[in-house]
Parts: C-alpha cells; sequence; structure tokens
C-alpha cells in the first residue's frame, strides 16, 4: 500500500463536508480534538521565533489568539483602482459576451459548419465547467480549519515581510500575477492562506482541472478562487479563446490577483522545471495591447521543512502512477494529520514590473491596427515571455529558504568512494555519528551561504541543535541510536507496480530518491559551481585551459538545460561569477588563465562533482541505450522505460550505485537534453505520430564527453552489457 | 478676478511653498539676443522694394518662439540661440509673392508666421540655419476678400486671427464656425498649415472640412485649383498636400471658406458621471447615434476637480448654500464618489427647437450610464476653463509648477485604457524621476469621431529640486507618446508634429510615407526656402553637397 497521499486533500474534504453540510460529525471530532490538544509541536517552538530576520511568523504568533477571531477578523486587503466590482459569475458572462469568444464561434461556425447555438452552448459550459467563485465565506472557513489544522503539524510559517509593502500598495495600481514554485498540493492553499493573514488580497488560482471531479472538494475550491484548466485541449480553438479570455478579463478588471504556477504542474523532483507559457503569455496580452499600463509578477518561492508528498513523489517518479484524486482518498489520507513537519517558508520577490521588464525588447504600437480581439504575440513579445519566465523561475529557486534536512539528505546520499560503499548504504548498516554528520553538515551550509543558498538557520544553537531537531522532524527517514549514531529506515511494505522493478531494487531507490528529493532543493545554488567541479575533477591532465573549461561547461550546461534553469544570455556572465566565487573559496587555483588541477581536486570540488554525477551517469545509460538498439524511430516512452530496465540491471550487477537514476523525470529530461544538442532527433511519422530518432555519431560523442568526467563502467565492461541488455528487453520487444 | 479656492488646489496637489518664487527674468535686451545674420544683397534687395520690415530685436523675439514650454522657459529663466534676422509684413498675395521670390533668389529662408500659438516648436529657428532667417508675419493680410451670401463661402486672408473672423462675420450674420482653444490670437493660415481642429466641429465641422480652396504661395510659384466647387475628383487632392504642411511648403495667403448662418441660440450645459469610464461609454453612445451636440467634452475626475477649485469668488451665501445642497444631493442621495465623479460639458446650436430636442436626447442617453444633467453654468465654466489655462500655465511657472498639454485621437475601445495608462506613464516617470509629489496629471475626451475620439491631456509638477525642469518635462512628454503610440493612439490629433514629434513620424506614416512628403518638399522647394525644418529634416539636394 502507498502510504502518503496528500493530506492537504484531506483538510478540503472535511471542509467540503462542512460547505455541504453532509455528514458533520467528522469535521466536529477534527475540531474537537484539535481544540483540547493544544499541539504536539509547541515542544521545538525555541527554533521557531516570531521574527527572524525579515520572515514573520504567521501561524502561531498573531496579535489576535483566538482562531475564531482571527478568520473572522475585519479583512480590507487593497483593491485595483480602475476594478469595476462584479460577483464571480459575471466574470463568466462578460467572458461569453467578449469580442473573441463571439468572433472564434462565428469563425468556428464557418469552418466546419456546425450551428452557431451549438458552439455557443459548448463556450456555456466551458465556461460553466472553469469558473472560479471566489467568496469571502469560503476563505474564512479555511483560515480557521487550516489554523488548527496545521498548528498540530506546522511549527511555523513563515512570510518575508520586506516587499509586502510594496505589493500592497501595487495591487491598488496595478494588476498582479503570483507566481509561487509548485512543489507541493498544499501551495495552493497555503497561498490563498498566506494572503489572508498578510491582507493581501485573496488569488484567484488555475488549478489542473483534475481536482474538479472530486465530490465536494471541487465547489469548495472554487469558492476559495480556483478556476480549473484542463490539462490537454492542445487544438480546441473554443477552449483556448475562453481560457485565455477568461484569465485576460481578471487581469484586466483586477478583480484580484492571478496566481498561477509557471512550471504547470508540480515538480515532484523538488527543482524547477522548464516554464509552461500558456497561462503567462495570455496574462500578460492585456499588457501587450496597452489595456493596462502595467502587470507586476510576483515570483514567491515556498519551501517545506518536510513535504506531505515525499514517498509518493518517490514512486511517482518510479513511475508508479500517482492515485486519482478522490474523496476518498482523502479520507485514507487522514493519518498524516499527526507527525512534525518543520516550518514552511513563504518568500515573496521584489515583484518584477513587466513594463520596465519588456520596455526596450517590445514595441506595442504593432497591435494598433487589428481589432483588439485579434490576438497575435509579435516575435518579440513571445521571446519576452519566455525570458521574462526563466527570470521568475530563477527569482523563486533564489528566493526559496532551504532546510538543514537538504544539507543532510546531500551529505548522506554521497558516496564516500567511487565503486564503494556509499554513506547511504552505511548509515543503514553502521549508521553515522551524529559528530561527523554536524561536521559535514557545517562544512556544506558554508558552502552554501558562500555561493547564494539562503538556509534556515536559527541563530544561537549548535550545528548539532540544529542538526537533531532536523533529525526529529524526518524521524520516517532516519533514525538515531542511543550511541548518538544515524540510521536510514529500511522502506518495508513495498508493493512495486513497475514490472522492470523488483521489491528490494523498488524499495532501495525509494529511500534514495526520498533523499534525494531534498538534496535537489539545494542544487540550484550549486548548480554552475558543479559543472565546473565535474571538468575539473574529471580532468587527466595537470592543468585545464579557461577556454576547455568553457567549453566543457558550454557543453555541460546544453546537455542539462532541461534538468536545471539556466539563462542562455548569460553563460558568459555564469561562467566567469562561479569561477570568481571558486577562486576566493580557495575551491580552485588558477594560474595565467589555467587552472591547475591538482590543488583544485579537494573536498569542495569532489563533493560537488559527485552531487551531479548521478545526472550524467543516467544521461551516459541512455546514450548506451540507444546505441546498442538499432532502431529506426523512438517512442520517448520507450526510450526512458528501456533505459530505466537496463539502470536496473547494471544497479544490480554493481556495476551503478545510484538509485536515483530510475527517476523517469530524470529520464524524460535527458531524452529532451539531447534533443537540445541535436543528438536525438524530432520527427514525424508516417502516420503523423511524433517519434523520435537516435543519431548515434553524436550520441557517442556525447556519452565519451560524460565518461570522461564521471565513472562509469569500463568498455571490459561491454560484454556484460549485452548480456545484461538481453534480459530485461528480450521480455518488452 | 479673484480665484479664492485656487491657492488650497495648488497647495493639496503639488505641495509648493508660495514663498518660494521664481520671477521672470528682466526683459532681453539687443545684447541678450544673437546678432542678425545679413545677407546684403537680399536687404537691398528689399529695401528698394518697399516691403514692409524690421530688423528690430524686439520685433525679432517676438517671431522667434510659439508657446510651447520650453520657449516660455527660455523667455523667463533661459536664452535664444537663433531667432529670425528680419521680419516683414507683406501685406497681400502680391507682396508675399515678390518676398518669396527674393528669398529664392538669394537663398535666405521664410518661417511664416501667424498667431504664434504653436505648441510644437513649429517657429523656432533650426540652430544650425546658418542662412539669413526671414521671419513672414501674415497678421497685415487680414482682411476679407468676398463674402458669397448665396454660396455661403468667404474668402479671406490667411493672417486673420479666430476672433477677428467671428466678429466680422457676425455682422453680417454670419459665422465660420471655427473655433481651437487658442482662436482669440491663432489665424486662418495657421490652421490650415497645421489641420487645426475646432471645439464645435460637430456641427462645422474641421479645418480641412471648412476650406474651398486655398491659395499656396510656393517658390515655383502660386499653387490654387480653378474653381469654387465643393468636391473634386482630379487625382489626389492637393489640399492635403498643403493642409498640415506646418510652413514647410510656401505661405498660404488666402481661403475660401464655407460660412454658415448664425445660430438662432447657444446653450452650455453639463451633465456629471459617477465615473470616468460611464463617461466615456455616454461619449461612445452619443458618437454611435451621431447626436453630438456642437461640443461635447468630457473631463476626468482630477480635472473636475480642479476646475471646482476655479470657481470664482462667491459672496452670495445663498448660491454657496446650493452649491452645498448639490453636492450633498450628489453625493449622499446619488451615491456619487466625490473622488471617482467627472463631468461632461456641452454646447448646443441652432434654432431653439433644435436645441431643445438635442438636449433631450442628450440628456435621455446620459442616463442610461448613470449621468445626471448639471446645469447650465458648471458647463460655461468648463469651456471658460480652456481659454483660462494658458494663462494659469504662467501663474505657475512663477511658483515653480510646469504645465503643459499634450494630445491625441484614439479608436473608441481604447479611449479609457489610454487615459488610465498614459496617466499612470507620467507619474511613474516623475517618479522615476526622484519627484517627492505626484504629478498633476488629467485628461479629457474632446472629439467625437464615429470611429474614436480625440483625448487632451494636462499636466503639471512642481520642478524645487530638477537640476533641468525643461529636460525633465520634455523625456516625461516623450515617454508619454510613447505610452499613446503602443496604446493604439496616434502621433497628434490637432497640435501636429513641428520639431518635438518629428522622431515620431517615420513610425506613423512608414518610410515610404515620409519619402512621398520629401519628394513634394523637392519639388515645391528644392532650396528649402521654407527651412523651418517641421515634419522631418529635409533631405539636402545633392547638388549642395
Amino acid at each position: 500500500m502507498i502510504r502518503a497521499i496528500p493530506s492537504s486533500k484531506f483538510f478540503l474534504h472535511v471542509c467540503a463536508k462542512q460547505s455541504a453540510g453532509w455528514v458533520l460529525g467528522d469535521f466536529c471530532r477534527l475540531v474537537a480534538l484539535q481544540l483540547c490538544s493544544s499541539g504536539s509541536i509547541r515542544r521545538a517552538m525555541s527554533f521557531s521565533p516570531k521574527r527572524k530576520g525579515t520572515y514573520e511568523e504567521i501561524l502561531h504568533h498573531r496579535s489576535q489568539q483566538s482562531d475564531v477571531g482571527w478568520s473572522l477578523r475585519s479583512y480590507t486587503p487593497p483593491q485595483y483602482r480602475y476594478c469595476s466590482p462584479r460577483r464571480p459569475i459575471d466574470v463568466g458572462t462578460a467572458v461569453l459576451a467578449s469580442p473573441i469568444i463571439r468572433h472564434t464561434v462565428l469563425q468556428l461556425s464557418e469552418e466546419d459548419g456546425s450551428s452557431v447555438e451549438r458552439l455557443e452552448q459548448e463556450a456555456e459550459a466551458i465556461v460553466k465547467e472553469m469558473g472560479h467563485d471566489l467568496g469571502m465565506g469560503a476563505i474564512r472557513l479555511f483560515a480557521f480549519v487550516l489554523s488548527k489544522a496545521w498548528r498540530r503539524i506546522y511549527k511555523a510559517i513563515y512570510v518575508n515581510s520586506e516587499h509586502l509593502t510594496k505589493l500592497q500598495g501595487l495591487c491598488k495600481d496595478y494588476p498582479v500575477l503570483l507566481l509561487p514554485s509548485h512543489r507541493s498540493y498544499m501551495d495552493f492553499l497555503l497561498m490563498s492562506y498566506v494572503c489572508f493573514a498578510v491582507n493581501l488580497p485573496v488569488p484567484v488560482i488555475t488549478a489542473g482541472a483534475d481536482f474538479m471531479s472530486m465530490k465536494g472538494v471541487g465547489s469548495l475550491l472554487r469558492k476559495s478562487g480556483a478556476f480549473f484548466i484542463r490539462r490537454q485541449f492542445g487544438s480546441d480553438k473554443l477552449y483556448w479563446a475562453i481560457f485565455t479570455e477568461y484569465v485576460q478579463s481578471l487581469v484586466r478588471n483586477g478583480d484580484a490577483p492571478v496566481e498561477f504556477f509557471l512550471e504547470g504542474t508540480r515538480s515532484r523532483a523538488q527543482k524547477s522545471m522548464g516554464p509552461k507559457l500558456g497561462c503567462l503569455s495570455a496574462a500578460l496580452e492585456p499588457y501587450f495591447k496597452g489595456e493596462v499600463a502595467d502587470i507586476y509578477v510576483v515570483p514567491i518561492g515556498i519551501s517545506y521543512d518536510r513535504l506531505l508528498e515525499e514517498t509518493l513523489y518517490a514512486y511517482e517518479l518510479l513511475g508508479v502512477p500517482k492515485p486519482k484524486e478522490s474523496t476518498s482518498g482523502l479520507l485514507k489520507a487522514r493519518h498524516v494529520l499527526s507527525g512534525d513537519y518543520g516550518n514552511i517558508h513563504v518568500s515573496f520577490n521584489a515583484p518584477i514590473s513587466v513594463h520596465e521588464y519588456f520596455r526596450a525588447g517590445v514595441d506595442r504600437s504593432v497591435h494598433a491596427t487589428l481589432p483588439r480581439y485579434m490576438s497575435s504575440h509579435s516575435v518579440e513579445e513571445v521571446a519576452c515571455t519566455q525570458s521574462l519566465a526563466v527570470d521568475v523561475l530563477l527569482q523563486q529557486q533564489k528566493a526559496i529558504v532551504l532546510s538543514p534536512w537538504s544539507l543532510v539528505a546531500a551529505i548522506l546520499l554521497q558516496h564516500s568512494q567511487p565503486g564503494g560503499m556509499g554513506v547511504a548504504e552505511r548509515s543503514q548498516l553502521e549508521g553515522v555519528g551524529v559528530a561527523e554528520l554536524a561536521e559535514e553538515v557545517h562544512w556544506l551550509k558554508l558552502q552554501l551561504e558562500n555561493f547564494g543558498g539562503r538556509i534556515n538557520w536559527p541563530g544561537g544553537y549548535t550545528t548539532e541543535a540544529i542538526l537533531m531537531d532536523t533529525l526529529t522532524v524526518h524521524s520516517d527517514l532516519v533514525s538515531v541510536s542511543n550511541e548518538n549514531r544515524v540510521y536510514l529506515k529500511h522502506v518495508d511494505d513495498v508493493k512495486s507496480k513497475n514490472a522492470a522493478l523488483d521489491p528490494v531494487t523498488m524499495a532501495t531507490a525509494v529511500r534514495h530518491l526520498t533523499l534525494a528529493l531534498y538534496r535537489n532543493q539545494l542544487l540550484h545554488v550549486f548548480q554552475n559551481l558543479g559543472l565546473v567541479a565535474l571538468v575539473v575533477t574529471g580532468s587527466q591532465e595537470n592543468e585545464i585551459s579557461l577556454e576547455d573549461l568553457y567549453k566543457k561547461f558550454m557543453f555541460l550546461r546544453n546537455l542539462l538545460c532541461k534538468d536545471f534553469i539556466f539563462r542562455p544570455c548569460d553563460v558568459e556572465k555564469d561562467f566567469n561569477g562561479v569561477l570568481l566565487g571558486m577562486k576566493h573559496t580557495n575551491a580552485i587555483v588558477q594560474e595565467n588563465n589555467h587552472i591547475l588541477v591538482a590543488p583544485s581536486v579537494n573536498k569542495c570540488t569532489v563533493f560537488m562533482s559527485r552531487m551531479f554525477e548521478p545526472f550524467l551517469v543516467a544521461y551516459w545509460v541512455l546514450c548506451q541505450f540507444l546505441l546498442t538498439h538499432n532502431r529506426a524511430s523512438w517512442k520517448i516512452r520507450d526510450i526512458i522505460e528501456g533505459t530505466q530496465g537496463l539502470e536496473a540491471a547494471m544497479l544490480n550487477h554493481g556495476m551503478l550505485h545510484h538509485y536515483e537514476i530510475l527517476s523517469l523525470e530524470l529520464l524524460s529530461n535527458a531524452v529532451n537534453g539531447l534533443i537540445h544538442c541535436g543528438a536525438i532527433c524530432r520527427e514525424k511519422a508516417a502516420n503523423g505520430n511524433p517519434s523520435l530518432l537516435a543519431k548515434p555519431f553524436e550520441l557517442s560523442k556525447v556519452a565519451t564527453e560524460i565518461a570522461s568526467m564521471v565513472t562509469v563502467p569500463t568498455c571490459d565492461d561491454a560484454a556484460a552489457y549485452v548480456k545484461i541488455l538481453a534480459v530485461p528487453l528480450s521480455a518488452k520487444l | 478676478m479673484v480665484l479664492p479656492l485656487l491657492k488650497d488646489w495648488m497647495l493639496n496637489n503639488f505641495n509648493v511653498n508660495l514663498d518660494y518664487v521664481r520671477p521672470a527674468q528682466p526683459e532681453f535686451s539687443a545684447a541678450d539676443l544673437p546678432s542678425p545674420v545679413i545677407n546684403k544683397p537680399f536687404l537691398e534687395d528689399l529695401q528698394t522694394s518697399g516691403l514692409e520690415h524690421s530688423l528690430d530685436c524686439h520685433d525679432r523675439l517676438f517671431r522667434a518662439h510659439g508657446h510651447t514650454l520650453n520657449e516660455i522657459w527660455a523667455l523667463r529663466e533661459g536664452s535664444f540661440n537663433r531667432i529670425p534676422d528680419l521680419v516683414a509684413w507683406p501685406t497681400s498675395q502680391v507682396e508675399v509673392m515678390q518676398m518669396v521670390q527674393l528669398a529664392n533668389k538669394h537663398n535666405v529662408v521664410i518661417i511664416p508666421f501667424g498667431g504664434g500659438t504653436s505648441v510644437t516648436q513649429a517657429l523656432e529657428c533650426p540652430s544650425t540655419e546658418t542662412r539669413m532667417i526671414i521671419s513672414l508675419d501674415t497678421s497685415q493680410m487680414h482682411k476679407i476678400l468676398w463674402l458669397d451670401e448665396e454660396n455661403l463661402t468667404a474668402c479671406l486672408e490667411s493672417g486673420v486671427t479666430g476672433k477677428e473672423i467671428e466678429q466680422r462675420l457676425a455682422s453680417r450674420g454670419f459665422c465660420l464656425g471655427h473655433e481651437p482653444d487658442s482662436y482669440e490670437f491663432s489665424t486662418l493660415g495657421g490652421w490650415v498649415a497645421t489641420r487645426a481642429s475646432g471645439m464645435k466641429k460637430n456641427i462645422y465641422g474641421n479645418i480641412e472640412d471648412l476650406v474651398v480652396l486655398v491659395r499656396t504661395v510656393t517658390t515655383r510659384g502660386l499653387l490654387e485649383k480653378s474653381c469654387n466647387a465643393p468636391r473634386t475628383s482630379s487625382g489626389p487632392d492637393l489640399h492635403h498636400a498643403i493642409l498640415g504642411s506646418e510652413g514647410t511648403l510656401g505661405v498660404v495667403t488666402e481661403v475660401v471658406v464655407k460660412i454658415r448662418p448664425l445660430p438662432e441660440c447657444q446653450k452650455y450645459g453639463s451633465v456629471v458621471f459617477p465615473c470616468f469610464q460611464d463617461g466615456v461609454s455616454c461619449l461612445r453612445e452619443v458618437a454611435r447615434q451621431r447626436c453630438a451636440p456642437a461640443s461635447i467634452r468630457l473631463v476626468d475626475n482630477e480635472q473636475f476637480v480642479f476646475g471646482q477649485a476655479l470657481k470664482p469668488e462667491n459672496n452670495s451665501l445663498v448660491q454657496s448654500f446650493l452649491d452645498g445642497i448639490k453636492k450633498a444631493y450628489l453625493t449622499r442621495w446619488k451615491g456619487f464618489d466625490i473622488n471617482k465623479m467627472c463631468v461632461a460639458t456641452l454646447v448646443f446650436e441652432g434654432t431653439l427647437k433644435e436645441v431643445e430636442a438635442q438636449e433631450k436626447r442628450v440628456y435621455e442617453t446620459a442616463g442610461k450610464f448613470g449621468g445626471l444633467p448639471a446645469g447650465e453654468e458648471n458647463g460655461e465654466r468648463g469651456y471658460f476653463l480652456t481659454y483660462l489655462i494658458a494663462y494659469i500655465r504662467d501663474m505657475g511657472l512663477q511658483y515653480g509648477i510646469i504645465a503643459e498639454s499634450f494630445e491625441t485621437s484614439i479608436p473608441w475601445d481604447r479611449v479609457t485604457d489610454l487615459c488610465h495608462n498614459v496617466k499612470d506613464r507620467l507619474r511613474r516617470e516623475c517618479k522615476a524621476m526622484g519627484m517627492q509629489h505626484e504629478p498633476f496629471a488629467s485628461c479629457r475626451v474632446t472629439q467625437l469621431y464615429d470611429a474614436g475620439a480625440c483625448v487632451y491631456f494636462y499636466f503639471a509638477f512642481c520642478i524645487r529640486g530638477l537640476s533641468d525642469p525643461v529636460k525633465a518635462y520634455e523625456e516625461i512628454e516623450s515617454a508619454a507618446r510613447d505610452e499613446i503610440l503602443a496604446c493604439g493612439g496616434s502621433i497628434s490629433h490637432h497640435h501636429g508634429i513641428g520639431k518635438i514629434r518629428k522622431k515620431w513620424l517615420k513610425q506613423s506614416i512608414s518610410g515610404v510615407g515620409v519619402d512621398v512628403l520629401q519628394s513634394i518638399k523637392r519639388t515645391l522647394d528644392p532650396q528649402n526656402i521654407f527651412g523651418n525644418g517641421n515634419l522631418f529634416d529635409a533631405a539636402v539636394p545633392i547638388s549642395k553637397l
């Protein structure tokens, strides 16, 4: 049985019942429970003061102590100055009456002869399916229930206040887009909760249509501001038109801030994914067409000390499908309500003025000669939107406050000796001493701070105290023995639905991936550093010229472009920046445009290169898989699953050690990265379906390049490969 | 006249300190002005011809500027580095032809000068001009040459001002009906040269609708049509080459215009709306129904409040009591927000019956958009304000407040957004320049068309602490114009290009369009005698290189 079903849904469910008025029993029991228990969490409160720098705690510390009083308090958020107030249902009416929808309906009717009435009915149905129903009632109910529930499991919710005053002012003058990172189901509720708490207008939120079908929950979410977008609607012109007009209507009139997730979906691997531009470009169109003076975009980084979905994510990454969102699923996830989930940090970054951002690059007057409803983004607008999206993701990352546990996870995952037994294995068998671990954590924390990472590190405590605190939060994964040794816990009760992975492999992989999730949260800080480190530590020469280093750095950036967020135009800036940083911290030694290899292979570079090694190994296996299978065309699914099978076999034979390479998301990024590098080519098959073509020459070049930087099985093992390959694949092909 | 409320308004809006004054500098003496460039053979020929002219420095200075902010600033606190070298006052078309021939012969520049009310730096002498510059003042050509009651046309000389025209036509029972805000000073020739627009264009039309025939003296001779027929199809209308040419092609000397019998009745009116958007919707509906009265203007809340501040001193207790009731009725009873409401001012013209019918229709339409009739007095004050504003600007400068206006035209669906965006841009740019206090940014919709409207912006800010206020102003206005174009507005509705908007001409009419204008210029004025440098930089003839 898979345990972690997102518990956020549990709360929703509870609320849904309440609002729908049926079976109040559970809800009342819950509330009663809450009211009786003063909260198991308080124990470690000293780590979570009311104020930390610019961060303020909003869950446990508020002026109004009673939750009822707080959720019913007078709430008067700023409102957009040109907003003409309307009910949620009026948004739909306005959308249906808008020129773009009328135009699209007529056009479609001319194109395929369907009747205007039928299309209008269809449009009405879509709007009904989509529409939000934001009301203060639901918000206040959430404010109350979530306060109760969260106090049980969270030590603190911190919100940074430095940009809040400015943001409150901006909400009066301009439409605002809230763009949070998306790493948990919780983000959604959390954002509305935080907005309510800090007196910002509660946003309307684009949500995936998956929630819609949940009994009772769908309508409750609508009431708290969600509007639903189908996951796929590629060529449905009417749907597309209604979706864009719906978003734009909200932006134009500034009814409420519009919140959506740039990455499109939750990042299960816990590192930013490439942006999806549909929603952003729709939301920015009113600016391009001069319908609003400006739009402010607010990148928000949300981080959780412990994820509600941690194990679930690990399974999903390994290919066990996520359970469908259902109300009964919610009930089963109730047990999540107990336990310690540490802190949450919500970091608002400086709001970005779209006008200032686009000022130089975009000429809006090109829209002057067409009626406004005729949507057409100019080439410059598309390019600038793309660039803005990447910037927002980078800002989110920058804003994110990391948990000390990320450091621990990164260290536990490290292999002490290539080919030898890793700490992960050791810590399962003989454990790691707390003192040893604390020392490592302290060292990594220094590195992190040197390279611009933000970490939740309460002042006045020893590293060991902080370490112990974070180990307690993650007692599901680690245990501390009486001899002060840290042990990784077994994952038991593994039920693999993936034929390619046997239960033993699965168990190890789940444990590794769960750690990797937390490690991934800090990778963005070191992404450039890691690439340089890979080149330096892999070098066989005595020295590397900066030119060669740059070339290899470029190669890695291109290859890993889907796994990490880079600004393509900033390669040189990033390169020089990270070199400077590394020189200052003595991570590399440079002499006359050359890096001296021997002194540059040190703790820092070795640690960093090992942190990024698994990615390259996965890419390498994927190359090998494609090189050994001669097929005219591929489906992406076949490549990924085949590679995963190959990896599993190689892991079982002890040829590889990084179980996290089994992640399907990683492999999918690898395929796309190789497409980006030109080693795989996108084609259209005869039947019109997209297919992929492997290019052996380029693939082997990439594989050789990777092999020059990280340890991969040697050529002697080549014969073994074929044997191994035959096992899982013959079964499939 | 005493405006008791104005002081408070200024204090509130600009945070000015009335002790802080920037007095104008003493009048320029000859020594302060650039000495004239003299083309001797030309001067000798001119003296022989007996045409009236002057080299006096004040005559020259007076014609060196219009009413653009930087020109007024130069008069008050700055200096001029190029002014006309000689002023000539021809009294007839024949004398203009003589002048132009002389100039052409001696390669001397002519800048035609009418009422001097340009707000686009169109009268500014190009500082790089090394030839002698003559300011050709048309003020002595102010006769009504004839009046044709049967065809309702009149032939006027180009130097006659709007006020004179109306006075003289009125004495014979007619009117022209062209009333730009500057009509006290601006001249018929200037209107033609800038494509002027009059307040009452809904009845009488803009200048291009009013002219039947235009005579223009060019260096190649007289450009004119052969008859006073109301419309012809004879290739592209050459009147349109002259309309808006801004003195770059020749001197407009005589114009045959349409006239109308004086209206039996003229009446002001006004309507208050709960918010600007409602007002715009109402104007759009009026335009859709084509039932606009002679003039209809919608001013935004900022200007409405400003208008209230310009109420003259009120001695009667009864009057102020009534004002109080009116305000209470609107805000308490009707739910108007004093910080959002705005007002439309109206002028009705026609027979008594027509005016009555118009009033009814307009007020009915306004009612559909929440508009309430607000009396004649408010309307009249609105129009009065238009004339007053230029004087108030000069007073503002005294206290360190810079004010200027600019305008555009735009399709109906973008009017409200344009107003919001441009005002926002003005505030934003001021903030970016480090101004402590928000500027006064206000707009009004002044003209209705079938496909759109003309929007007029007022903009004022306090210059204390700015090192170069005029440059700051120009940068802000330039940003505002960028915003206008981005919103889908035009480069200008009636002020023209002059020199301040040259940089947007190509974007506005395309490169090919500029080439067409260049080739007209080349044909009519190969030596660039009419070298005031407006619209675009004339391509220098190859032979000169």
